[in-house]
């Protein structure tokens, strides 16, 4: 494909350079997919089939980059990403392991560990014991994959998944794991993977942000969470994920004053509109009628958030598929139904966050408290789409920071 | 923060690949030769580092200091990579002029309010910034300093402005953090609980808000206040919808037009007082256009909130600031919008 590309358009050519104005501008385009295409590879290859669709115009050209595609042409648009901290144990959801059981209370052999560091939490133990898994496996779908006894409802859709095991991190602590994890590096300051994504392919939806971020309120405060894993790091802000909260007010000062209600506030910016285009009189400069439009896309928010937040007009049926817990406002299982309506209203990147894995002594009674809260929502969400018919246009991504144990 | 140097200094080595177990050459505190080097009377210390920054002889320290201050007033440096003025960095648009303005900082024994003044009451500063349609093809960066600055407000003039107009600007140096007005429940994903300020020290200056790096204060995140991960000498300048909403709905915004608001309803002249609170707001004085403009607004508030008095509720009781009882509400809501209005204007938001 590289080559293909280099022969037709001279892409990977740092001499190749057009100088008519619209070719300059699609120039910077190019630069943007060759970004894309090196970075985190298939979310790249997804920015480079959704530039190709959206912005070239040109048929011709877009069909001969689209021949030089591999045959599996990226189509998905959109991604959902579930984000487990804390870190779910391997041992009682995926990886089944059943050599273990006859190695229970064995040390572990110098082989596995191979001289890593040990974090804070164990170094100080006499021994480090092998524990096998607390739960059973069995294996699933088309593609006999073992999944533990805790997930029955992701086993259902186990077919769907493409479960990667060889993952593995060199932060031995939760926060640089997770700032890792989002940012692509340990140390705080870059971009979250949704602000690239909201800066590469910007956003489908004028009414909503491209970068939406749900925070389960009914998981265990354990490890923290920071606002920099949905920052914009050194990109302009308007990329940063945008928090939606479960309360009155879902996005911040989203709320006008009490007792004015839309309407009142239409007619308010109507004079604000007349009276920066007085001042714009004096002035003639561009950034007047710029920041207007934000204004109107502010209000325009205002009506489109609370619309998709209200999950009111859902059937039972679709809080039955999400689980008895969708029902409650702010928990994960609501947000899974709110994730798949921004998915439907376009938004580019959604993650959800749930708190709550960080288990040491008390795994197995938290390990069944969180499965209990996210595998039937996480499997719902994937059949809801698949029913919808928008399941092919989007990536699910369920991860965690940290796999150790 | 260690505040002093250790009796005997630590050895310190050159870490493999980062690996803080893996050291290999030991290394010892020095500077750049080419800059300035080293004095030998100097101790090779914080001291030391500090007298060699400060050193008259040093060519960087002062420069790259009225360079900050000139970013202050003018959106952009005289070095326009203000973080940077090494190998990558740009070169100075005025090179005799930031030698000039540095000789007088360390001249004038470091005194910022001096070169602070000097800027300001400059030819260059006081120009217009309008310009012809050549004038903004040929140099759209105003680097040739034709004419006279326009950029956005920074996060925390922001909401200084808001408080100074108002009046309720409490200029109180130094002391603890201030936990100005927060939607509630921010804090909560770290585990901890925010305590808003309940005494006039919530209108403190904005510089003293304190600072959560993991949860960063969403009003002056909002105008591109860093985050504090790393240090940010040259902000972003962007404009969003979520800027919007700050300025439109937070409290810290409302209730600064609502006490304008009141202080207008207390002027017998509605064109005088909108006058004034214009002035407050923007600096400048709004022309016959824009005061007709806003008193026909004042006037359609005020008969809104005459047939519905429950739409003021917002607009009157936001913030801890209560308004004197014994005004016409209706006539101080309005007034309130109409103060909220010029707030959100370009003429408040852009200096120019």
């Amino acid at each position: 494909m590289q080559a293909l590309l280099k022969d037709k358009f001279m892409l990977e050519d740092k001499n190749f350079k057009m100088h008519l104005q619209e070719l300059d501008a699609l120039n910077k385009k190019i630069e943007r997919r060759k970004f894309l295409k090196s970075t985190a590879g298939g979310l790249g290859a997804m920015a480079l089939g959704s530039l190709l669709s959206s912005s070239i115009s040109t048929k011709s050209f877009e069909e001969q980059i689209l021949d030089a595609l591999p045959t599996i042409a990226p189509k998905a648009k959109r991604v959902v990403y579930l984000f487990m901290s804390g870190g779910p144990s391997q041992f009682e959801t995926f990886d089944y392991k059943p050599g273990l059981i006859n190695m229970q209370g064995q040390s572990l052999p110098d082989s596995v560990r191979n001289g890593q560091r040990l974090t804070g939490m164990s170094a100080n133990q006499a021994q480090l014991p092998i524990a096998s898994s607390f739960t059973n496996f069995k294996q699933y779908g088309k593609s006999n994959t073992w999944v533990s006894d805790l997930l029955p409802y992701t086993a259902q859709v186990v077919d769907e998944l493409c479960i990667i095991k060889s993952m593995f991190t060199e932060q031995i602590n939760h926060d640089p794991a997770l700032t890792f994890f989002q940012t692509g590096h340990q140390l705080p300051g870059r971009p979250s993977i949704g602000s690239w994504l909201s800066y590469g392919l910007g956003s489908e939806n004028k009414n909503l942000p491209a970068f939406i971020v749900l925070v389960s309120k009914n998981a265990a405060r354990d490890q923290p969470l920071y606002a920099r894993l949905w920052g914009n790091g050194f990109l302009p802000s308007q990329h940063q994920g945008v928090q939606f909260r479960s309360g009155n007010d879902p996005v911040l000062f989203l709320n006008n004053p009490e007792g004015y209600d839309g309407k009142d506030r239409k007619e308010m910016l109507d004079y604000l509109s007349q009276l920066n285009n007085l001042q714009n009189d004096v002035w003639g400069d561009p950034e007047v009628n710029a920041r207007m439009s934000q204004y109107e896309l502010a209000f325009r928010m205002q009506t489109s958030v609370p619309d998709v937040m209200d999950t009111s007009k859902e059937s039972d049926e679709v809080f039955e598929l999400y689980g008895p817990d969708s029902r409650e406002k702010g928990t994960f299982a609501a947000n899974c139904i709110l994730a798949r309506k921004l998915l439907e209203k376009d938004v580019r990147f959604v993650q959800l966050y749930h708190q709550g894995w960080d288990h040491h002594g008390s795994l197995p009674s938290g390990m069944k408290q969180q499965c209990k809260q996210t595998d039937q929502a996480s499997a719902a969400l994937i059949m809801d789409h698949a029913r919808r018919h928008i399941g092919n246009m989007g990536w699910r991504i369920w991860t965690n920071c940290l796999f150790a144990r | 923060m260690v505040m002093q140097e250790m009796p005997k200094p630590k050895k310190t080595f050159i870490l493999t690949r980062g690996q803080y177990d893996a050291p290999s050459k030991e290394v010892f505190p020095n500077t750049p030769e080419k800059i300035l080097p080293f004095p030998s009377n100097y101790p090779k210390n914080r001291y030391g580092l500090a007298q060699w920054l400060t050193d008259n002889r040093n060519p960087l320290t002062a420069r790259v200091v009225v360079n900050h201050l000139w970013q202050n007033f003018f959106g952009m440096g005289l070095v326009k990579t203000a973080e940077d003025f090494g190998n990558q960095g740009e070169m100075p648009s005025h090179l005799d002029l930031l030698d000039w303005l540095a000789i007088e900082m360390s001249a004038s024994d470091w005194n910022v309010k001096k070169i602070n003044k000097l800027i300001v009451m400059s030819a260059t500063y006081q120009q217009d910034s309008r310009a012809s349609a050549t004038l903004k093809e040929k140099d759209p960066e105003n680097k040739l300093l034709a004419r006279g600055p326009a950029t956005r407000l920074s996060a925390e003039m922001m909401r200084d402005n808001a408080l100074i107009a108002s009046g309720l600007l409490n200029k109180a140096i130094g002391g603890k953090s201030i936990y100005p007005y927060q939607p509630e429940g921010l804090w909560d994903i770290n585990g901890t609980k925010y305590m808003q300020d309940t005494t006039n020290q919530i209108y403190r200056r904005s510089l003293y808000i304190v600072l959560k790096r993991t949860v960063p204060n969403p009003t002056l995140a909002n105008f591109d206040g860093p985050s504090r991960a790393s240090c940010v000498v040259r902000r972003q300048s962007t404009n969003t919808p979520l800027q919007a909403l700050v300025t439109l709905n937070d409290p810290t915004f409302i209730e600064a037009a609502k006490v304008i608001g009141e202080a207008m309803s207390q002027q017998k002249d509605t064109a005088t007082a909108i006058k004034n609170a214009y002035r407050q707001l923007t600096g400048l004085t709004p022309n016959a256009k824009e005061i007709a403009l806003l008193t026909n607004l004042q006037i359609n508030e005020y008969n809104k909130f005459k047939a519905n008095p429950t739409k003021t509720k917002g607009w009157l009781n936001t913030g801890l600031y209560k308004i004197n009882t014994s005004l016409d509400a209706c006539w101080v809501a309005a007034n309130t919008v109409v103060a909220s209005t010029i707030l959100n204007s370009d003429a408040s938001i852009t200096k120019r």
